[in-house]
């Protein structure tokens, strides 16, 4: 018999393993009895399934928590058939599973997934270190009006409608889980600290101050989209407050003055 | 390509040639250089990240060792065109570790755009041959320097095979002037998933391109034997390394353990094991 080409092999190998649906032409190419290709082939079928599914159990501890194996196992397999891999990386593996949870219009699984994403991105982002707070001592002022900073690479920034982060965190620190359920609208910062990855909740004002940081604004327009926002006398002592925080945290790296 | 590497990118004998591949159960003592091996086995996809604990990791264990690269994601035996983004990533970690080795698979993992995550087979036939060994060696003219490749356990073949698999190996690494992995186990789970002669297989592979050796452990499963870096290493595997020393003499060696993975202890006692399995086979 005449051997398939590569690319016939591959893509039908491939359909094989990620739709789990029997092909008779596989059959056909391989050695042996018909009994013993499909043997052989479902070593292969296996073992895609087991590997993805524990390296999304790694990724993904606080879903399988909150869905239990069983429903975990039966979600990641239909997970892993409508968006299969698209990263040489078994760490990516799960990269779509919170749009995977949105397209299912199941909120608070894709609030819970987007977390614990933004942690493992965090966990291996690059190593650039944050900006202290001796950095902005002895600025004159003319400085401040041209004055941008840039986020540090490991903050992600979230918005949710639940309490996927109350969860997250009780898993964390082993407590017992409350209910996932959707909730009102919060805006969440996920990073890399010192101890490991972090994740908390921040003002919608905070977060406006951020995205536009992380945009590339200079402070004091920041300071002045803020006064728009909300028409507030004390708009510079927010602004400022916000910034402390934020350089406390680790979440701002590199200061560039002037325009 | 013969020839138009630069570096001596050769195995460093003299040495002990005996390693492990890093995990993370023990990457406390690796980066404090408290792990008795000469070098130690790094899984490259999980060092390709910008920043974070990973790098960390890599280069506090450089301090002390020198480094191998193993990936399992180059793709050479698919059809899909070579991944541009994981060859530049590749090539940034080649600058930062300066590895004694970089290998992969002789296999293909992605087809499509879509990642499969293992080492799957490749009809032993000619088209494959010219295939794979022209893309192995446009990977070896970017890194400029030669890869190994390592054969892979399989649990199917081809109807149609042109060739064993030894011969298959054989021609591609002469083809693309390239290096061999030698996985001992995976060519004992391999003669009996295929029934072939494990022993031929030795004497079919070019010594001079031998420059590294893997030893694993592996499961029976109904009629089918499964590589699965469980275990510690078989008797046979055991004897057939003693064979493979004496063809192709003093090879780095080292134990591949991905799961169950047991206290350091144990692994550097079957790596002992190795060391006297080796000398025994030379002075024989």
């Amino acid at each position: 018999m005449r051997p398939p080409s590569l690319a016939a092999w591959q893509g039908r190998l491939k359909r094989y393993l990620i739709t789990g649906e029997d092909d008779p032409e596989l059959q056909r190419w391989l050695a042996g009895s018909p009994d013993e290709a499909v043997l052989r082939l479902e070593v292969y079928r296996n073992a895609y399934y087991i590997r993805l599914e524990e390296a999304l159990a790694r990724d993904y501890p606080v879903l399988r928590a909150v869905l239990g194996d069983a429903a975990f196992g039966r979600e990641m397999a239909r997970y892993l058939r409508a968006r299969p891999s698209a990263s040489p990386t078994l760490r990516h593996v799960g990269q779509a599973l919170p749009a995977h949870f949105e397209a299912h219009r199941r909120l608070p699984v894709a609030d819970l997934c987007r977390i614990e994403r933004a942690v493992l991105e965090a966990f291996d982002a690059a190593d650039v270190a944050p900006l202290g707070a001796e950095a902005l001592h002895g600025l004159p002022p003319e400085a401040w009006q041209g004055l941008r900073f840039s986020l540090h690479p490991s903050v992600s920034l979230l918005q949710v409608a639940s309490n996927a982060l109350d969860v997250w965190k009780a898993f964390r620190q082993k407590r017992r889980m409350p209910e996932l359920a959707p909730g009102t609208a919060r805006s969440l910062v996920v990073w890399r600290s010192p101890r490991g990855p972090a994740a908390t909740a921040v003002s919608s004002e905070h977060r406006f101050f951020l995205e536009r940081i992380a945009a590339g604004e200079p402070f004091a327009s920041i300071c002045e989209a803020l006064w728009l926002r909300d028409d507030r006398r004390e708009v510079p002592e927010v602004a400022a407050c916000y910034l402390a925080q934020s350089i406390r945290n680790g979440w701002l790296t590199r200061m560039r003055t002037g325009r | 390509m013969a020839g138009t590497h630069c570096g001596p990118h050769a195995p460093r004998r003299g040495r002990d040639a005996f390693g492990l591949g890093l995990r993370p159960p023990f990457y406390r003592e690796a980066m404090r250089g408290a792990v008795p091996v000469g070098w130690l086995e790094l899984v490259t996809e999980n060092f390709m990240v910008d920043g974070g604990r990973a790098l960390h990791v890599l280069d506090a264990v450089r301090e002390h060792y020198e480094v191998a690269l193993h990936g399992v994601s180059m793709n050479l035996g698919g059809t899909d065109p070579l991944d541009e983004g994981y060859l530049r990533r590749l090539e940034a970690l080649v600058r930062r570790c300066e590895p004694v080795r970089v290998s992969d698979h002789l296999c293909w993992t992605r087809h499509g755009g879509h990642h499969l995550h293992d080492l799957l087979p490749l009809p032993h036939t000619r088209e494959a041959v010219i295939h794979v060994a022209e893309r192995i060696s446009r990977v070896q003219d970017r890194l400029r320097r030669r890869i190994l490749i390592e054969n892979v356990s399989s649990y199917a073949r081809f109807a149609g095979d042109e060739m064993p698999e030894a011969e298959f190996l054989r021609e591609v690494c002469e083809r693309a002037d390239c290096l061999i992995l030698l996985d001992v186990n995976n060519v004992v789970v391999n003669a009996h998933n295929h029934a072939f002669d494990p022993q031929l297989y030795l004497s079919a592979l070019p010594a001079a391109r031998i420059a590294q050796v893997h030893l694993a452990g592996h499961r029976a499963s109904g009629p089918l034997r499964i590589d699965t870096h469980d275990r510690p290493v078989a008797g046979e595997t055991w004897a057939l390394y003693a064979q493979a020393v004496r063809r192709f003499g003093p090879v780095p060696t080292m134990i591949e353990r991905d799961e169950e993975i047991p206290p350091l202890e144990e692994l550097l006692s079957e790596l002992d094991a190795a060391r006297r399995i080796a000398a025994q086979a030379r002075a024989a």
